[in-house]
């Protein structure tokens, strides 16, 4: 029965775009992006797994207001979801409002970087999946926007209220995601990040978020986030993230942390004479990562060291294979995973 | 407590050079074209598209709202539109 409401949904929205794009002179556009994956873990079976199908409808009504909403099928339609519907209106150069539902701006890899065709290693860095809870949606109101310092530098902000994580007492974040409509209470959640870009090679980001996550909103959750990244050169690129949450359980304050730091080459930089040398080269690129989380005890308290090789058949169209290094603090497992993984930006 | 010494000397080097290349950048006053912030913002996230994957209407849809994810100024935005639009 849920299928068969999103699959009307989805209709819907084209419909309703397709009308509008008819009825005026305006811009209607579908991008968006398609992987599947076979992955194995030690001492498990290995699996096909059509992981994502995400079509982004785009629409621009004038010139400073436009709207756009990203639909999520997973695991061959196991998993089906509106990931963001929101609405841009550009008020000034220096602020833009945006209201609906919208990939939190904590951090970069929830809201910029987590699209497999953008992401150089499959999955998710330890600290952005059960501290910064990627895939991250809110629904409220965003105001944002950057402010020039010189002719390179900036300063960029964001600034939200949202309904916010909500869940029981003691619920793990990435559980408390999801609430469309908070009639629980009226304590919503408040955030935002600020960045700034010294040189145009460098980023540095600082982000917050705080709200209330039970029924009684009587817990809270507070985020604090710090990222980074470095392009030296356009074959080179850095970047890492180090999130720390803070978790009201009853009679408890649950302490978790994690860091991710990642590198990237792309092997274009090799210089050659041999034509199939170069051709050999030229699509290849290699990616490092290893993160971390630390919660409270020490059962689930792990490293992540993760090694790439991608194959660019086209600007945003790879094929991915990684080999995911697993370690427990606690009880040592056998999980390491290898992750082949075609994906294709729309 | 060597690994904490071995931290805060990067931090230091690397702030340092990342302050003295914002004050040197303040004062140069250079110009950065539509195509550098095209390859030093959009390629710090994603592989850049070529110009002529799309239409000129189509850029202007995506740099708007890519404006918002990538936090460019106004004036980023008009640069990499305009140069997206002279070589699609």
């Amino acid at each position: 029965m849920r299928k068969k409401i999103y699959s009307l949904l989805i209709m819907l929205v084209m419909i309703f775009f397709t009308s509008l794009t008819i009825a005026g002179d305006r811009t209607f556009l579908i991008t968006g992006y398609i992987d599947w994956q076979y992955s194995q873990t030690q001492e498990k079976p290995g699996t096909f797994d059509s992981y994502h199908f995400n079509p982004i409808f785009r629409f621009q009504a004038l010139d400073n207001l436009t709207a756009s909403t990203e639909l999520e099928f997973e695991h061959g339609g196991e998993e089906i979801m509106v990931e963001y519907a929101k609405i841009d209106y550009i008020l000034s150069d220096y602020i833009t409002i945006v209201g609906g539902k919208f990939l939190v701006p904590f951090g970069t890899f929830n809201e910029r970087i987590h699209p497999t065709w953008i992401n150089k290693i499959p999955g998710r860095p330890l600290s952005n999946d059960k501290i910064v809870p990627t895939g991250w949606s809110e629904v409220g109101a965003m105001f944002t926007g950057a402010f020039p310092l010189g002719s390179v530098s900036k300063l960029s902000y964001h600034l939200y209220l949202v309904n916010g994580l909500h869940g029981k007492d003691g619920d793990g974040i990435r559980d408390l995601r999801g609430n469309n409509r908070d009639t629980k209470h009226n304590d919503k959640s408040f955030g935002g990040r600020f960045g700034i870009v010294p040189v145009s090679e460098v980023e540095i980001g600082f982000s917050g978020y705080k709200g209330a996550y039970t029924d009684d909103a009587g817990q809270y959750i507070s985020l604090y986030g710090a990222d980074a990244e470095w392009k030296p050169s356009e074959f080179l690129d850095f970047r890492g993230e180090y999130n720390y949450a803070l978790q009201g359980v009853a009679a408890d304050l649950l302490h978790k942390k994690g860091y991710y730091l990642q590198g990237a080459l792309k092997l274009s930089f090799i210089e050659t004479e041999s034509d199939f040398l170069y051709s050999i080269l030229n699509p290849l690129e290699i990616a490092l990562r290893y993160s971390e989380q630390d919660f409270p005890g020490e059962t689930d308290d792990l490293k992540k060291t993760s090694a790439g090789i991608n194959y660019y058949i086209g600007s945003s169209s790879a094929l991915r294979l990684a080999y995911h290094i697993n370690r427990e603090r606690s009880v040592e497992k056998d999980n390491n995973e290898i992750t082949f993984q075609f994906v294709l930006g729309l | 407590m060597k690994r904490l010494k071995v931290l805060l000397i990067t931090v230091t080097i690397i702030s340092g050079w990342i302050l003295g290349s914002f004050v040197s950048s303040l004062f140069a006053g250079e110009e950065i074209t539509g195509e550098q912030v095209y390859k030093n913002t959009c390629g710090k996230c994603h592989s850049e598209r070529a110009p002529k994957e799309r239409t000129d209407a189509e850029w202007k849809l995506l740099v708007t709202q890519m404006r918002v994810a990538a936090a460019l100024t106004a004036e980023e935005a008009r640069k990499v539109l305009q140069y997206l639009q002279d070589n699609n």
